[in-house]
């Protein structure tokens, strides 16, 4: 009985969250290769698509979708900031690529496909879930890099007097 | 000290990062950098995403030297904009001649693509990694394959013919758009959304958008209003092809 239960957790599980983190990560390599990265910094900005997207496969169950999308855009920036410092690297390059899962991308496409087949409440709908969620992503990104500078202009500031 | 020289030089390292998709304030804070190393007195920089300006004045001179540059092809190459942030920063500490410099900013330029057939491997990786990503199968994953080549090719073989950005978009997403469609009724009966979606996600200015939340954070309106305008016209571009393609496939199907 308890085996059931563990193989039912093991494959939803594997199903709902590490599947799509994995391919995720997997597509974040190819848009890694297609903007140049190289070495170490290529799986390190991968890594980044993934841990945005499994934050917010475990938020988006807990809470909606829009506090999901901006918890994760608030985790990959605050570990873009963290490796850029670490890497040496500006943080662009591990933003980007860790900001793609999350790309309203789908939404984006059916909110046209519903205008050109003149669907217009669902248009309506889906446009303003996407316009929503691109928002959240923006806010979250905005609140670490602003809180980043701020840190660097208070450190800088410190070395200046001593 | 050659100032001309050196503020040639400092002007082709900010093209560098400019070109290859680098933010308003890191090519302004580069440069900056680069001369609190020198005695100026004055140093004004702007920069804009197709503008370059350098505005110097050494102490103790009454001569001005400025230099512009206008940027035409922008890329995105996120090596190019480490390697160019890092002899930014290595110049500053350490001592280096401006031959040293020319040259190390010259290697900058000419550094390393992936091969075209590790690119074209990119493309597939991402376009059917997003396929499935976004809930298609393994077959739409399949066929997402060939329109990822396909929207390499047409990007590749436009950049070769100076195709404006707006017209690019149209062609690949008309192409993919029309891929999948035929797909889907062929007798693999792939999904026409999953298959649609994944490749089109290579369309998707990622650089631009992301670049351009950044320029606002920092303050620079005029570039992130100059990304913005690009990725509207790249998504009015991508919409439009797609909407050319299901129309017509619409009267032959």
């Amino acid at each position: 009985m308890s085996f059931d239960l563990l193989l039912q957790a093991i494959t939803s599980f594997t199903a709902e969250l590490f599947l799509p983190v994995l391919i995720s990560f997997i597509a974040c390599i190819g848009f890694g290769i297609i903007f140049n990265i190289r070495g170490k910094n290529l799986l390190l900005s991968a890594l980044g698509g993934a841990i945005s997207w499994m934050v917010y496969l475990i938020t988006v169950h807990y809470s909606n979708d829009i506090l999901a999308c901006f918890l994760s855009g608030f985790a990959v920036s605050l570990y873009a900031e963290l490796f850029a410092r670490i890497r040496r690297t500006p943080s662009t390059c591990f933003l980007i690529i860790g900001l793609l899962p999350l790309v309203p991308g789908a939404g984006i496409y059916y909110t046209m496909k519903y205008f050109v087949q003149g669907q217009y409440v669902e248009f309506a709908e889906k446009g303003v879930s996407v316009l929503s969620s691109a928002g959240a992503i923006a806010l979250g990104v905005m609140l670490v890099i602003s809180m980043f500078r701020m840190m660097m202009h208070i450190s800088a500031h410190r070395r200046r007097k001593a | 000290m050659n100032y001309h020289r050196l503020l040639h030089l400092v002007i082709s390292l900010g093209a560098t990062l400019l070109e290859n998709g680098a933010e308003t304030y890191r090519v302004e804070e580069s440069i900056l950098r680069i001369f609190q190393g020198h005695d100026m007195a004055q140093v004004d920089v702007f920069v804009i995403p197709s503008m370059l300006i350098v505005t110097v004045r050494p102490n103790g001179s009454e001569k001005i030297y400025t230099q512009q540059k206008r940027i035409k092809v922008r890329g995105t190459d996120l090596t190019k904009i480490k390697e160019a942030n890092d002899l930014c920063r290595y110049y500053c500490t350490h001592d280096m001649t401006l031959d040293e410099l020319e040259q190390r900013i010259e290697t900058i330029r000419h550094g390393a693509l992936y091969s075209q057939l590790t690119q074209y491997l990119g493309h597939v990786l991402a376009g059917s990694g997003f396929s499935l990503f976004f809930g298609g199968t393994l077959v739409d994953a399949f066929c997402a394959i060939f329109s990822s080549l396909m929207v390499k090719f047409i990007f590749d073989q436009m950049g070769k013919l100076e195709t404006n950005t707006f017209f690019t978009n149209i062609l690949a997403s008309a192409t993919l758009t029309a891929w999948a469609e035929l797909m889907s009724i062929s007798p693999l009966q792939a999904n026409m959304d999953t298959t649609i979606i994944g490749p089109m996600m290579l369309l998707v200015p990622g650089m631009a958008l992301t670049t351009s939340m950044r320029d606002i954070i920092a303050g620079d309106y005029i570039s992130s209003l100059v990304k913005l305008v690009e990725v509207v016209m790249i998504g009015l571009g991508v919409a439009l092809g797609a909407y050319i393609s299901m129309t017509a496939m619409s009267f032959i199907v």
